[in-house]
C-alpha cells in the first residue's frame, strides 16, 4: 500500500512537472479553442455522460463565448481494442472505432480508456500501453489534439458486499488502476498530449466524506457526473471556481437539457437501433429505411444552434 | 382449368376463410375486441374475457404482476424504429383490478419517455425496465403512482434488432433477475466485478444489489419465453426457432449460440415459433392442467399447451389442444402469465403485421395503437381468493410459502426478499416446524431455501437435508444451489459426490453442472462417476425413515443425451483446471479408462491427444467411444499420433475399424495437412486387401501422403480398364492428390479418352485444380455428350468451387450450344451454390436457349394472381405439386419436422405469411430471406468456395448446411474470406409450373397451419417413412430369399426417406416398386423409439389392405389396432405393399398415453 501511495504521489508530481516543464504546449492541449469539435471516446463513463450532460455543460461554461461542439462516442465495455464495437464482426471492432472517430471529424479527442482494461491486472499492462499508443497513432490527423483521461478508482465504500469476492478485491483492483493510470500519464507525457487525472480529486472527496460519486463504486450517479464535471472543467480553466455554479438555475439547467436532447439525436444518428437491417447483412430487405438516418443531421444542427443560444444566456 | 371446376365449387366454403385471412393485405379488420373474442375457440369448460384493451393500453410487449396483484406492462408505439423528429415516448403502465371482477378498472402511466421498452419486472420499490441499451430501475418515491427516479442499473446492451433487444424479465425461484437477449444482439456490460460480454442470444442472471451478472445459457434464435417449475427446473421457448419447449441445462448452448462447439435441442422439433412461457398451476385450474407449459404461437393465432413427462435426465413434451385458437389476423398472443386470482392472463400485441425484417418499418398496415389483455378462466372451479400479501406480518407471509399457487409463493419470496434478511429467523422456524408427513414437504423446505438464496445467506443444514431427501426433484434443485454457494460451503465436493451417482439421472445432471463451478482438479473425477450405471445403496445418504420407505436403486442409470451433454460441457468448462493436473499426474480417475477417455475426447485438445492415442493402441477404448476418440485424434493428432493410428491397422482384423482409421487419417490430411510419420508400411498390406473399399482408401492415402514407393501400384489400377468403376474412381482421386506432371498427364488422358462418362467426370473433377483449362474443355464436351443429365450435378458443384474454373467455363460457353436440360441442371447448381454469378448464368441460358431467374410482378399482375389464388387455388392439388420430386420442395423444407432441414420449416407458414409475400418468395426467393437462412460463402486458403446455411460456429470450425442438406465443417484457420450469400432457394423454380399449378401451390402454402386439414396434428403419427429403393440387387435378393429379408438389416438394401402429406397420409401409389417374380411390390419401414424395454402400446393403421408386416424382423399380424411391445432404443415396423395396396393411402398413429414411445421426427 505504501508503495502504491508513493506511486500515486509520484504520478501526481509528474502531472505537475509536465504541466510546468512542458509549459505552453501542455497548457494549450488542455484548452479548447474556437471552432473545436470535441469527441468524447471511451466506455460506460463516456456513454452515460450523454444522458447526464454535466461534463459537456461545464466544458461549455469553461469556454464561454467560444463555438465548440461535442460528439459523444462512448460505448459501454469498450477498450483500446474497440472490443464493444465489432457487432457481427468482432474482429472489426477496432476498425469501426477508428471510423466512428473519423466520421465525427474532431479537432480534439478526449480519450477515456483503461478502466475495463485494468481488470487484466499487471499482466495486461504492456499490451494495453502498446495498443493505446497504436490507437493514438491511428487516430492522429492533421491538427488533431488528444487529451487522455485516466481511469478512476473503484469508490471504496460504495462497492457492494459480495460474500464470494476476495476481501481485498477493491484495494487490489485500485492498485491495478494506479498502474494503468500512471501508464497513461507517461504515454501522454511521452507523446505531448494533454492529460487529466481525476483520482486525486476523487480521493480527496472520499476522505472529506463528500457526496458519493457512484452507484456501485464504478458507475457515476448524477451527483458523480456533476462533481467530476466540475473537476474536469477546472483543469481547463484553473482560475474559475466551478463549485459556485448552481446547475439548478433555469439558464444552466435549460442548457444542460438542450445538450442532452442533442446527444440523444446524435445517438440515433451514429448508433441507430436495427443496425442489422439498416446497414448489415439484412440491408437488402429493409435497408431502404436507412434513408431516414441522415435526417437526424439537420435536427442535430438545429439542436446545436439552440445550445449556442442558451449558452449565451448563461453568460 | 377444367379439372378445377368441380373442386372450385367445393372449395367455396374454405375460400371464405382464405379471404378472411387475406383481408389484412388491404382491409384491416375492425378493432372491436368483441369481434376478436368471438373468433376464439377454447377447450371445453374454459372461457375468456377482456381484462383490458385500447385505448387504456396499446401494444403490450411484456407483462408481470407485482405482489399487490397489479399488472405491469411495457408498451411501445415507437417500435420498430424511432422516426427522425419524433420523441420516444413509450410507456410503462400499471393495470389494477381493484374490485376483483376480472376486468381492469384503472390504468396508471408509471413512466413514459422510453424508447422501445421490451421488458418489465416490478420489484425493489419500483420496476426494472429494459430500455434499448439499458436496464433501468424506475421508482416512485412520493407515492403518486408515477416514477420520479430513474436509475441506470446496467448499460451496453446491443440494439442491432429491436425485437431482439433485452427482454423477457422474470424473477427466478431464488429472486435473481433473469433477462434474455436474442441472436443479433451483442452486449458489453461494465460491472464493478469486470466487463461481462454476451454475443448473440442468451439468458442473463443478475443480482441487483451486488451487480453480480452472469450468463445462464446461450443461444436460441429469439427466445421470449422462460420459466421455472416448482423445483426451479428451467424451460424456454423460441420465437424464431422451431423446437417447441426447450429444457435448459444450466450453462447450455442452444441453436445459434455464439462459438458453441455443441448444442442442445428442444423437446418438440418441427414446432411453430413460440413467444412467452408460463408453467401454470393452482386450485382454479383442472387437475390435468397442473404443471402444464403454456406458450403462444403468435403467427398461428394460437395459445398452446404442452404436457411434460420425465424422460431420463430430461423430459418428453407433448402438445395438447390449444388454450385459444383463432383465425383473427390481428390476434397476436405474445406473453402469458398466471394472475393473483388463479386465472390465465394473455397479452395480445394486436397487429396484422408482425416482424420488421420482412415487412417495411413504415408499412402503413402496421398497428401502433391497439392491444389487449385477455383472461382465461375455468368454469367448474372457483377463482382463487387474491392473497393480500403486502399487509401480512412476517409470520403470515412466510406461511404463504406453502401456497398451492406458485404465483403466491413467488410473490411471497419477492416480499420476503425486500423485507430484508431479518425474515430468515421466521423462515427457519417455519421450515423446522413443517409437517414432514404432509405431501409437498420437501418442496416447501425448498421454498425456504430459496429465501436464503434470495438473501445470499448460506444455510448448510437445510441444504444438506434437501440433498438427501426422498424427492428427486428437490434433490436436483438443492444440487444446483451447491454450485452457487460452493465458495462458502465447508466441503462442496463431498456434498456433490453422492449426487453424481444419484439414482435419478437428473440429479446426476445437476451435480455434473454444479461441479463445473468448482475449480478443483478433483471436480472432474467426481463428475465422471455419473457415467457409471450403478446406483449406490440409497441408505448411504438417507435419513432412517426414508431408508424404510425407499428401496435401493434397482435399475442402472443410462447416460442419455442430456446427461451426456452436461458431462461434455463440464469437461470443457473445467479443462483449464484438470488438464494441467492430469498431465502433471495429480489426478488419474482412479485408473478408470472409460472416465479418462470420456474426458479426453470431450476436451479434444492437442495436449491430451497423445494419452488418448496410447489408450487406443493398448486396446483400452470401448467400442462405443472408439469413433469419438478417432475424431479427436483426427482433429488434434500430430505426425507421431497419426503414425500410431496407422500402425494400429496391422493389429486389428476387422475391415470396418481399419476403414475407420484410414478415413480418419485422410480427414486429418484434408483438414490440417498432417501426414503420419514413418514410411507408412501398413499401406503395403492394405493395398492387397480383398475388400475393394479398403483398397480404395489405401490408394487415396498413397496419393495424399505422396508415397512414391507405392505410386506404381496406384498407376496400375488406373490404367487397368478391367478394374471395377468404384475402385478406379478411388484411384483417380489418389492420382490427383499425388500430383506432378505424370499424374496430370494421366488425368488428362482419362478425362478425354473414350472412357465411360462417369469415370471421365471423376477425372475431370480431379483435374480441375491441376489444369483448369483442360478440365473445362472436357467439361463442355461431357455437357454436350452425356445422356445422364442429373449425373452432372457433382461435376458442376466442383466447377463452382473454383473461381478460375467458373471464369473459364463462362468464356468457353460463348458461341457454344448445350442441351437445354443440361443448362437447367447447371443453373440449378449455380443457385444451390448460393453464389451470385450473373455472367455464368447468362452464358448458360444463352448456350442452352433457356430463360430462368427471378421474376417480378407488376402491382396489377400481383393483384390478379392473388385474386386467382382466392378464386381458384386448390390446396390439395397444390400439395401434390409441392411433393413433386423435380421441384425439390421437400428436399429442403420440412412441414412440422417432416422434410429437409435446408430451408425454414413451413408448419405455420399460411397462418403468418401474406399472399403477396408467398408469391414473391416463390418468384424471387432473395427478395426476403428468413432469419438464419442466408448462405454464408466461405473461400478457403486453397481457393475452394464452400457455401451453405450457417448451422453453427465454434472456436475452431464453421459448420454449414448445403443445398443437399449435408453438413460441412470448415476449419476456421483455413478460411480466407467470408461473405453473406443469397438464399439457397433456387429462383426460376416456378418456370416448371403452369399458371394454374402456381396458383394451387400458393393456395397450399397459404393453407399451412391455417386450415385444419393442412395443420400438423398433435397426435403422434408417422411423418417420416423409409422406402426401399428399387435396385437390381435388392430385387434379386428378394427373389432369392423372400420378402422377409426387407425386415432384416441386409446391407445391399438402400432406404431413402419419404414424407407423408401434411395430414400424415402416405400415398402408397407414389412408392417405387420392385419386380419380385411376377409381383410389383414396395417396401416401407418406420422407426419407433422407446426409452424403456417392455413398453406395450398400440399402433393404429388407417387400413391394412394389401399390406404384410414385420415387427423387429418378426412377422406381425396386421389389423387396424396392432398391439406391439417395444425394446429399448430403435424398433422397426416394416411393411410390404402389394399391387392391391398401392391404390390406398396409409396413416399410422400411436397411442399417445405412452410418452416414452415415439416415431422418428
Amino acid at each position: 500500500m505504501t508503495q502504491s501511495l508513493t506511486r500515486v504521489v509520484i504520478s501526481l508530481l509528474l502531472v505537475g512537472c509536465c504541466r510546468l516543464s512542458l509549459g505552453a504546449d501542455t497548457e494549450n492541449d488542455l484548452e479548447l479553442r474556437e471552432g473545436d469539435r470535441v469527441v468524447l471516446l471511451g466506455g460506460t463513463i463516456i456513454e452515460r455522460e450523454q444522458q447526464f450532460g454535466h461534463w459537456e455543460t461545464f466544458l461549455m461554461l469553461a469556454h464561454a463565448n467560444q463555438s465548440i461542439t461535442y460528439r459523444n462516442l462512448g460505448w459501454s465495455g469498450d477498450t483500446v481494442w474497440g472490443e464493444s464495437r465489432g457487432l457481427f464482426e468482432p474482429h472489426l471492432g477496432y476498425q469501426r472505432l477508428i471510423e466512428h472517430v473519423s466520421a465525427a471529424n474532431p479537432t480534439v479527442v478526449l480519450v477515456a480508456y483503461g478502466s475495463n482494461e485494468a481488470f487484466a491486472g499487471e499482466e495486461g499492462l504492456d499490451e494495453f500501453v502498446t495498443q493505446y499508443a497504436k490507437l493514438l497513432n491511428d487516430l492522429a490527423a492533421e491538427g488533431r489534439r488528444f487529451i487522455l483521461l485516466s481511469p478512476q478508482h473503484l469508490e471504496l465504500n460504495r462497492v457492494p458486499h459480495d460474500p464470494d469476492a476476495p476481501a481485498d478485491f477493491v484495494e487490489h483492483f485500485n492498485r491495478d488502476v494506479d498502474q494503468y493510470a500512471e501508464a497513461i500519464v507517461a504515454l501522454a507525457a511521452d507523446r505531448g498530449h494533454g492529460h487529466i487525472d481525476l483520482r486525486s480529486e476523487q480521493e480527496k472527496s472520499i476522505k472529506q466524506g463528500g457526496t458519493p460519486l457512484t452507484f456501485n463504486g464504478l458507475t457515476l450517479t448524477d451527483a458523480g457526473y456533476l462533481q467530476t464535471g466540475r473537476w474536469l472543467a477546472s483543469h481547463f480553466s484553473p482560475s474559475s471556481n466551478f463549485d459556485k455554479v448552481d446547475v439548478n438555475t433555469p439558464a444552466v439547467s435549460q442548457l444542460r437539457e438542450a445538450i442532452i436532447a442533442k446527444n440523444e439525436l446524435f445517438f440515433h444518428r451514429w448508433r441507430p437501433q436495427n443496425f442489422t437491417y439498416l446497414y448489415s447483412f439484412r440491408k437488402h430487405e429493409q435497408g431502404n429505411n436507412a434513408v431516414e438516418i441522415p435526417q437526424f443531421d439537420p435536427l442535430i444542427k438545429q439542436a446545436e444552434q439552440e445550445i449556442a443560444r442558451l449558452a449565451q444566456e448563461v453568460d | 382449368m377444367t379439372r378445377h371446376l368441380l373442386i372450385t365449387v367445393g372449395l367455396l366454403c374454405c375460400l371464405s376463410s382464405l379471404a378472411h385471412a387475406q383481408r389484412d393485405l388491404k382491409d384491416i379488420p375492425p378493432p372491436d375486441p368483441e369481434l376478436e373474442r368471438e373468433t376464439f375457440i377454447l377447450p371445453e369448460g374454459f372461457e375468456v374475457n377482456l381484462f383490458a384493451a385500447d385505448p387504456q393500453i396499446a401494444k403490450p410487449i411484456q407483462m408481470n404482476f407485482d405482489p399487490q396483484g397489479r399488472l405491469w406492462i411495457v408498451s411501445s408505439h415507437t417500435y420498430p424504429q424511432i422516426l427522425p423528429g419524433d420523441k420516444a415516448n413509450d410507456r410503462v403502465l400499471i393495470l389494477e383490478d381493484a374490485d376483483g371482477d376480472g376486468v381492469s378498472d384503472s390504468t396508471t402511466v408509471f413512466a413514459d419517455g422510453l424508447l422501445i421498452p421490451t421488458g418489465v419486472e416490478p420489484g425493489d420499490g419500483g420496476a426494472y425496465v429494459a430500455a434499448s441499451t439499458e436496464l433501468l430501475h424506475l421508482k416512485d418515491t412520493d407515492g403518486d403512482g408515477k416514477a420520479d427516479t430513474r436509475r441506470i442499473v446496467l448499460s451496453g446492451f446491443g440494439t442491432e434488432d429491436t425485437h431482439h433487444i433485452l427482454h423477457t424479465f422474470r424473477w427466478g425461484p431464488e429472486q435473481l433477475l433473469y433477462m434474455k437477449q436474442s441472436i443479433y444482439i451483442h452486449s458489453h456490460i461494465e460491472t464493478p466485478w469486470g466487463v461481462k460480454r454476451l454475443n448473440a442470444g442468451g439468458t442473463w442472471r443478475f443480482r441487483p444489489e451486488t451487480w453480480k451478472l452472469n450468463v445462464f445459457d446461450r443461444g436460441l434464435v429469439n427466445s421470449w419465453g422462460l420459466d421455472f417449475d416448482d423445483y426451479g427446473t428451467t424451460f424456454a421457448t423460441d420465437g424464431a426457432g422451431g423446437e417447441g419447449i426447450n429444457y435448459v441445462v444450466p450453462g447450455a448452448s442452444f441453436l445459434t449460440a455464439f462459438g458453441a462447439a455443441r448444442i442442445m435441442h428442444g423437446l418438440n422439433p418441427g414446432s411453430p415459433k413460440h413467444c412467452g412461457l408460463e408453467i401454470v398451476n393452482g386450485r382454479h385450474l383442472p387437475d390435468d392442467w397442473q404443471g402444464n407449459l403454456l406458450t403462444n404461437d403468435f403467427r398461428g393465432h394460437r395459445v398452446c399447451r404442452f404436457v411434460l413427462t420425465e424422460d431420463g435426465s430430461g423430459f418428453y413434451s407433448q402438445e395438447q389442444q390449444e388454450v385459444i385458437k383463432s383465425d383473427h389476423v390481428a390476434f397476436r398472443p405474445i406473453d402469458i402469465k398466471m394472475g393473483p386470482d388463479g386465472a390465465i392472463y394473455i397479452a395480445d400485441w394486436y397487429n396484422p403485421i408482425i416482424q420488421h425484417g420482412e415487412v417495411d418499418f413504415r408499412d402503413p398496415r402496421r398497428d401502433h395503437t391497439h392491444g389487449r389483455i385477455w383472461r382465461v378462466t375455468y368454469k367448474d372451479n372457483p377463482l382463487v381468493e387474491r392473497p393480500q400479501l403486502v399487509d401480512m406480518s412476517d409470520d403470515e407471509l412466510v406461511a404463504q410459502l406453502a401456497s398451492p399457487e406458485r404465483w403466491t409463493r413467488q410473490q411471497t419470496k419477492r416480499l420476503l426478499k425486500e423485507r430484508g434478511p431479518d425474515v430468515l429467523t421466521t423462515v427457519k422456524k417455519w421450515a423446522r416446524n413443517l409437517d414432514n408427513s404432509a405431501p409437498g414437504y420437501h418442496q416447501r423446505r425448498l421454498e425456504a431455501l430459496r429465501v436464503y438464496q434470495a438473501h445470499d445467506v448460506v444455510e448448510a443444514e437445510l441444504l444438506e437435508s434437501l440433498l438427501t431427501c426422498i424427492d428427486h426433484n428437490a434433490r436436483a434443485a438443492a444440487t444446483r444451489v451447491i454450485g452457487d454457494w460452493h465458495k462458502r460451503l465447508d466441503d462442496p465436493l463431498a456434498l456433490l459426490t453422492p449426487r453424481a451417482t444419484d439414482e435419478h439421472p437428473r440429479v446426476r445432471l445437476e451435480a455434473v453442472r454444479a461441479l463445473a463451478e468448482i475449480r478443483d482438479p478433483h471436480a472432474i473425477e467426481i463428475a465422471m462417476r455419473a457415467l457409471d450405471p450403478d446406483v449406490p445403496p440409497l441408505s448411504a445418504f438417507m435419513t432412517p425413515e426414508e431408508r424404510q420407505i425407499n428401496k435401493p436403486g434397482e435399475k442402472p442409470v443410462q447416460v442419455d443425451k442430456w446427461l451426456d451433454y452436461a458431462l461434455w460441457l463440464t469437461c470443457r468448462d473445467l479443462q483449464p483446471v484438470w488438464q494441467p493436473a492430469l498431465l502433471a499426474g495429480e489426478i488419474d480417475f482412479g485408473g478408470n479408462t472409460q472416465h479418462l477417455t470420456y474426458v479426453l475426447k470431450s476436451a479434444g485438445s492437442p495436449e491430451t491427444v497423445a494419452v488418448l492415442t496410447g489408450l487406443l493402441s493398448e486396446g483400452r477404448v470401448s467400442e462405443e467411444q472408439r469413433r469419438d476418440v478417432l475424431d479427436v485424434i483426427t482433429e488434434h493428432g500430430g505426425p507421431s499420433e497419426l503414425h500410431e493410428l496407422l500402425e494400429l491397422t496391422t493389429s486389428i482384423e476387422d475391415v470396418g475399424p481399419q476403414a475407420n482409421i484410414l478415413e480418419s487419417l485422410l480427414r486429418a490430411h484434408r483438414r490440417r495437412k498432417v501426414v503420419p510419420s514413418g514410411d507408412h508400411r501398413p499401406l503395403d498390406q492394405l493395398l492387397t486387401s480383398e475388400n475393394t473399399g479398403l483398397r480404395g482408401l489405401a490408394m487415396r492415402c498413397v496419393g495424399a501422403w505422396h508415397v512414391a514407393r507405392l505410386w506404381p501400384e496406384v498407376k496400375a489400377v488406373v490404367e487397368n480398364q478391367k478394374t471395377a468403376e468404384r475402385e478406379r474412381g478411388d484411384a483417380v482421386q489418389a492420382v490427383a492428390s499425388y500430383g506432378g506432371d505424370e499424374a496430370v498427364g494421366l488425368l488428362r488422358r482419362l478425362a478425354s479418352e473414350g472412357e465411360d462418362i462417369a469415370l471421365r467426370q471423376r477425372a475431370i473433377r480431379s483435374l480441375l485444380p491441376l489444369d483448369t483449362n483442360a478440365a473445362i474443355d472436357e467439361t463442355l464436351s461431357v455437357m454436350q455428350q452425356t445422356d445422364d443429365v442429373e449425373g452432372l450435378t457433382p461435376l458442376f458443384a466442383d466447377v463452382l468451387k473454383q473461381k478460375p474454373a467458373i471464369e473459364r467455363l463462362t468464356a468457353t460457353l460463348a458461341e457454344q450450344t448445350i442441351p437445354a436440360d443440361v443448362a437447367v441442371v447447371a443453373l440449378r447448381s449455380v443457385r444451390s451454390s448460393g453464389q451470385q454469378l450473373p455472367e455464368l448464368t447468362s452464358a448458360l441460358q444463352q448456350a442452352g436457349g433457356v430463360t430462368s431467374g427471378p421474376k417480378q410482378l407488376s402491382p396489377a399482375e400481383m393483384e390478379s394472381m392473388i385474386d386467382d389464388v382466392l378464386a381458384n387455388g386448390d390446396p390439395a392439388s397444390g400439395e401434390s405439386i409441392y411433393r413433386r420430386a423435380e421441384l425439390n420442395c421437400i428436399k429442403c423444407h420440412a412441414i412440422g419436422g417432416a422434410g429437409g432441414k435446408v430451408g425454414p420449416d413451413m408448419v405455420s407458414l399460411g397462418a403468418t405469411a401474406q399472399l403477396d409475400y408467398l408469391i414473391n418468395a416463390l418468384l424471387d426467393p432473395n427478395k426476403q430471406v428468413k432469419e438464419n437462412y442466408h448462405t454464408q460463402i466461405v473461400v478457403t486458403n486453397e481457393g475452394q468456395t464452400v457455401s451453405g446455411i450457417l448451422v453453427r460456429e465454434s472456436d475452431s470450425d464453421v459448420l454449414l448446411r448445403d443445398a443437399e442438406g449435408r453438413e460441412i465443417s470448415v476449419p476456421r484457420d483455413t478460411i480466407d474470406e467470408r461473405a453473406q450469400g443469397v438464399s439457397l432457394m433456387p429462383a426460376g423454380l416456378t418456370d416448371k409450373l403452369t399458371r394454374a399449378e402456381m396458383i394451387d401451390l400458393v393456395a397450399f402454402l397459404k393453407a399451412l397451419g391455417r386450415l385444419p386439414e393442412y395443420t400438423v396434428s398433435q397426435t403422434p403419427m408417422v411423418r417420416q417413412w423409409q422406402v426401399l429403393q428399387p435396385t437390381e440387387e435388392a430385387a434379386f435378393r428378394l427373389r432369392r430369399v423372400g420378402d422377409h429379408l426387407a425386415a432384416g438389416d441386409d446391407p445391399a438394401f438402400q432406404w431413402q426417406p419419404m414424407y407423408g402429406r401434411v395430414d400424415g397420409a402416405l400415398p402408397l401409389s407414389q412408392l417405387p416398386t420392385l419386380s419380385v417374380g411376377d409381383r410389383e411390390v414396395s417396401f416401407v419401414r418406420v422407426e419407433v423409439t422407446s426409452d424403456q424395454s417392455g413398453v406395450a402400446t398400440d399402433l393404429s393403421l388407417s387400413h391394412t389392405k394389401g399390406l404384410t408386416g414385420w415387427w423387429n424382423g418378426e412377422p406381425l399380424t396386421l389389423s387396424e389396432k396392432v398391439p406391439i411391445v417395444l425394446e429399448s432404443g430403435i424398433n422397426w415396423l416394416t411393411l410390404a405393399v402389394s399391387a392391391e395396396g398401392h391404390a390406398n393411402e396409409l396413416k399410422i398413429t400411436l397411442d399417445a398415453t405412452t410418452p416414452e414411445v415415439r416415431f422418428a421426427p
